[in-house]
């Protein structure tokens, strides 16, 4: 009788205590399993949200494999580094320029020989990086391969005219680029988004509807000349990186863009 | 107590303290001093700028006046540019860029930007006798004043209710001990490698800091301006003691060191 009444008890402490607990394992371990899958889908959501997109491809060749590389490099870095080259990509070797000014480290003037406009025929390439606010921005200007500049560039205030006055140039100083290729509807959706943050300076007058460009690269720039699969192209961006540009140059200041890749804006606020 | 350089480059201070910053602030203006126009530009990061670093948005509308002087004051429409832009949520080159082609301030010539850099640098010049004078430091016209003044230029001081200055950001307790105890070696060390938060915080625009950073302690000097003594030696040996492992993970960084690659391009080396 007492054996029988313990054995109830024991089923009652079992129903009220180890029963519940038993079912509180089994609940934390199910809500762990369930927690971690999710973190981990967090974990790749932030990386995916942190990753470039591309949203305009002329040659698809060339902006799919381009997509892979920026989002292998270009999430750390602000141009593609050497360590990326291989069989399809190479980059440009520049050889820099001294002027026998050894006192300024605020510019750096390099050059390099490569069919910039895929001509088939070289030409010399001169890389000039400026500070702008401490910040490093750059220009391409480009001139026949037998072009003696290089003997007419000085050190010291307007010694580099000579590079400036070409009128064959990657200069968007101090313009911008707008962005002309962007897919209808992608454009639109920026516009709109555009137009919402500058609501209060259109009512007012103060800019113009004329004055907004959906997207736009500009202040300080990269400009980074590589060769893919035999022709030259030039990546393009800024210092916030929410856009690059993959153009092909043709002439003057002419450029046909290639691809259009988009990301968050990489550039901290202050 | 500092034995200070006055080897001018180009014969004045002032001829010397502005070149090192039109450079640094607008090269591509100081590349084209007979430019026609000087409008406002997008500067790179969240801000208008005008001329040779005049930030529009960061300052107010008070000083900006005082330092256009003859060429001001500004007009109510780029008043009111100005503060909507502050108020922006997003403040980047979608943003700004077409800001700034709407001023109607335009300082027309690369003398003019000359002389609104001076106004603003007279300003800035008295603000750092301030910070100075707070530890009972006096620095004559120099390089190494030079120097600091850029630092100064550079970052952002904080005032007191009665509009003194009382810190800044890059001027910090640290330099400013090494600067009182006339120990040029730590001042050095302060100016080349803990004056780059950027390193830290946002990566992107470190190498360009790093770039500034060596230009301004390279024009301060870790040498004094007379013959090298032993305690002057020492001193130089103390300093890297001290402060090894953090010069050489700064000199290693990835980002510093495009600085730092920058710069050997710059004198003709060989690139890393």
């Amino acid at each position: 009788m007492r054996q029988l009444e313990a054995g109830k008890r024991l089923k009652q402490v079992a129903c009220t205590i180890i029963l519940p607990a038993f079912s509180f394992v089994i609940f934390w371990a199910s809500a762990v399993s369930a927690v971690q899958p999710d973190a981990a889908h967090k974990e790749q959501e932030a990386r995916g949200q942190d990753e470039f997109e591309l949203v305009m491809s002329k040659n698809d060749s060339a902006c799919k494999p381009l997509l892979t590389i920026l989002n292998k490099y270009l999430i750390d870095d602000d141009r593609i580094p050497s360590q990326a080259q291989g069989e399809d990509l190479a980059l440009v070797s520049w050889e820099p320029i001294a002027l026998g000014d050894r006192v300024s480290t605020d510019q750096v003037i390099e050059k390099a020989l490569l069919d910039i406009n895929n001509d088939g025929k070289k030409e010399l390439v001169v890389r000039h990086k400026g500070s702008l606010r401490s910040q490093m921005t750059e220009s391409l200007f480009i001139f026949p391969s037998g072009s003696d500049v290089l003997s007419k560039l000085k050190p010291g205030q307007g010694g580099l005219a000579p590079l400036f006055a070409t009128p064959d140039k990657i200069d968007f100083r101090p313009r911008d680029y707008v962005l002309k290729d962007l897919p209808m509807p992608i454009r639109e959706k920026l516009m709109e988004d555009l137009k919402k943050q500058m609501s209060e300076l259109l009512k007012k007058g103060l800019i113009k509807e004329e004055n907004l460009a959906p997207a736009r690269i500009g202040g300080v720039l990269v400009l980074q000349p590589f060769v893919w699969r035999n022709s030259v192209y030039i990546l393009m961006t800024d210092l916030h990186q929410e856009w690059i540009v993959i153009s092909k140059y043709k002439s003057g200041e002419t450029l046909e863009d290639i691809c259009y890749f988009h990301g968050p804006d990489r550039l901290k606020p202050e | 107590m500092l034995t200070l350089h006055t080897n001018y480059t180009l014969g004045s201070y002032q001829a010397d303290r502005d070149d090192f910053l039109e450079r640094r602030e607008n090269l591509p203006l100081y590349n084209d001093p007979t430019a026609p126009s000087v409008p406002p530009h997008f500067d790179g990061g969240s801000s208008i700028a005008i001329g040779f670093g005049l930030d529009l948005l960061n300052n107010s509308i008070a000083s900006i006046n005082n330092w256009l002087a003859n060429l001001g004051p500004l007009s109510f429409h780029d008043e009111q540019l100005i503060n909507q832009a502050k108020a922006l949520a997003i403040k980047n080159e979608a943003t700004l860029i077409p800001i700034a082609s709407q001023f109607e301030l335009n300082l027309q010539s690369f003398s003019n930007a000359v002389t609104v850099l001076d106004a603003i640098l007279a300003t800035k010049e008295g603000e750092l006798n301030q910070l100075l004078a707070s530890r009972g430091i006096v620095l004559d016209q120099s390089r190494e004043r030079a120097a600091l003044v850029s630092l100064y230029f550079n970052g952002r001081p904080k005032y007191n209710a009665q509009g003194q200055v009382v810190s800044h950001n890059l001027i910090g307790p640290n330099l400013l001990n090494a600067l009182a105890n006339g120990n040029r070696a730590e001042a050095w060390y302060e100016i080349r490698y803990q004056t780059n938060r950027e390193r830290i915080t946002d990566r992107r625009v470190a190498g360009g800091i790093a770039i500034r950073r060596y230009a301004e302690s390279d024009t301060f000097g870790l040498y004094e301006n007379a013959p090298l003594t032993d305690a002057e030696a020492k001193s130089i040996f103390r300093m890297y003691t001290a402060h090894r492992d953090v010069i050489q993970t700064y000199e290693s960084d990835s980002w510093n060191r495009k600085g730092a690659r920058l710069l050997s391009l710059r004198y003709g080396e060989t690139a890393a």
